[in-house]
């Protein structure tokens, strides 16, 4: 039997649908909306933010150790606060800024507040969006007071199945260097490098010299099509790294990126994301690491020595 | 490192296979096929030569573009059959990969990036030689990013 009595006809219409199908791939980047920050104050609830001052008011010192960590609910807070108590790196922190952490009404208090207290430091709860009784956000936790603290809502990535609110929350703290303006965000999972550009842009746009910006930032190994499918990395040959591309967009708006050395943040077999990172603007930098002996979280986390 | 073993292994490759080239008959067949997922990642465009009934010469191009990131792929390899059993075929295909990777920049205050990349793959899988020509494949990509393991399949005609 001749091979192409079977007709052409057919293979030429599935041809032209798989060229359909490649082409439309070719979509623009799906990020949107515009962004302000909002006084916290003017925050109502449910997503109302809650600030306290740390018990001892110090001033900061020229040299502050920044912390971020992705505490993943932070359930168990007592865990939580026992890690910083006993690493030693971390029981140094000055600052840190806190992703995915939790508060329910039938707990006694916020889990950022109940973190805050054993630690002796302010604190300052900014909820993302509702998660069951509760709420689920960012906070800082300082041991310095803390000025003009603000919350704003990122662009949304046009994500199939589960799109959720993103914010970044933002402060500053005001030493005998000057002021130092502290952006906390957590970025969507499912978009790609340009997408999280745009997610973050906003965030970063108005900030004053010396900036710290820190956070989970998402910057997983993946290629994601339709923001459903992870497609990479399905060549080394390839690269999908998020991290280094976010990197170069911080370095093209004038930040450093001294945790870029630092390696994966997040305990994955196989690949080794850097999720998390620590980007600074106006400041010098000293000694930093990832602790990677944490279990208390899927994240692991990273701290950055800075100085004005 | 990566390229004495890439050599090394296309050596073992083709020496188990060099008494093909002395008992197989001349084939001369061609074919063009489109694949989902494969050696272009998302898509592929394909073109293949028969030598011999044992031993083919082929190429995967592919294109395209998400959220700004874009691919551009060529991956010749050579294919080999080491079953055959009527129209169904068993077989090893081993190449390089050359990737051109960009990324739009967004915003006006980033230009982007873009790199050019070299790479190779092993894919082992069934064909259906009918009709129409069928492939189904695992496959192992090898480069500067590490080792990846991925999946293909290709829809094809004889021209």
């Amino acid at each position: 039997m001749d091979r192409n009595q079977f007709g052409d006809q057919p293979v030429k219409t599935v041809l032209l649908a798989y060229l359909v199908i490649a082409f439309t791939t070719a979509c623009a980047p799906g990020v949107g909306g515009s962004s302000s920050w909002i006084a916290a104050e003017t925050i109502q609830a449910p997503l109302q933010v809650e600030i306290a001052e740390p018990r001892v008011a110090m001033t900061p010192p020229q040299n502050i150790r920044v912390v971020t960590f992705n505490v993943h609910y932070g359930e168990d807070v007592d865990a939580l606060a026992r890690t910083f108590q006993n690493n030693p790196a971390l029981q140094q922190a000055d600052i840190i800024l806190i992703q995915e952490i939790q508060s329910f009404p039938e707990e006694s208090t916020s889990r950022a507040r109940r973190l805050a207290d054993v630690l002796g430091m302010g604190y300052v709860y900014a909820p993302a969006r509702s998660f069951g009784s509760g709420t689920h956000g960012l906070a800082i936790l300082n041991r310095y007071p803390l000025q003009n603290v603000a919350v704003m809502e990122l662009p949304k990535g046009e994500i199939v199945l589960s799109t959720e609110r993103r914010i970044a929350l933002r402060a500053d703290v005001t030493g005998a260097s000057g002021t130092l303006r502290l952006i906390n965000v957590h970025l969507d999972t499912r978009l790609n490098a340009t997408e999280r550009i745009l997610q973050l842009r906003p965030a970063l746009l108005d900030a004053p010299e010396p900036t710290v910006v820190g956070g989970d930032f998402n910057t997983n190994p993946l290629v994601w099509a339709f923001n459903l499918i992870p497609i990479f990395p399905w060549s080394a040959t390839g690269s999908s790294d998020q991290s280094s591309t976010l990197d170069q967009y911080m370095k093209a708006v004038g930040y450093q990126t001294p945790t870029a050395a630092f390696g994966e943040t997040v305990s994955y077999p196989l690949l080794k994301p850097r999720i998390d990172s620590i980007y600074v603007r106006g400041l010098n930098t000293g000694a930093g690491a990832v602790e990677r002996d944490v279990s208390v979280s899927d994240h692991w986390p990273l701290w950055l020595d800075i100085s004005q | 490192m990566f390229y004495r073993s890439s050599s090394a292994l296309c050596l073992i490759f083709l020496a188990a296979f060099l008494p093909t080239f002395s008992e197989a008959s001349i084939v001369k067949e061609q074919s063009i096929a489109i694949e989902a997922l494969g050696k272009g990642g998302l898509w592929g465009l394909g073109y293949d030569s028969q030598l011999t009934e044992r031993i083919g010469l082929g190429v995967v191009g592919s294109y395209y573009v998400l959220d700004g990131t874009q691919f551009l792929s060529f991956s010749p390899y050579v294919t080999l059959y080491p079953f055959i059993a009527g129209s169904n075929r068993g077989l090893i295909q081993l190449g390089p990969q050359f990737l051109r990777q960009s990324i739009s920049s967004p915003v006006p205050e980033w230009t982007g990036t873009s790199s050019n990349r070299f790479g190779g793959e092993l894919s082992i899988g069934y064909e259906h030689n009918g009709h129409l020509i069928f492939r189904v494949y695992g496959m192992l990509s090898f480069g500067q990013s590490g080792i990846a393991p991925w999946i293909g399949t290709s829809l094809g005609i004889s021209l």
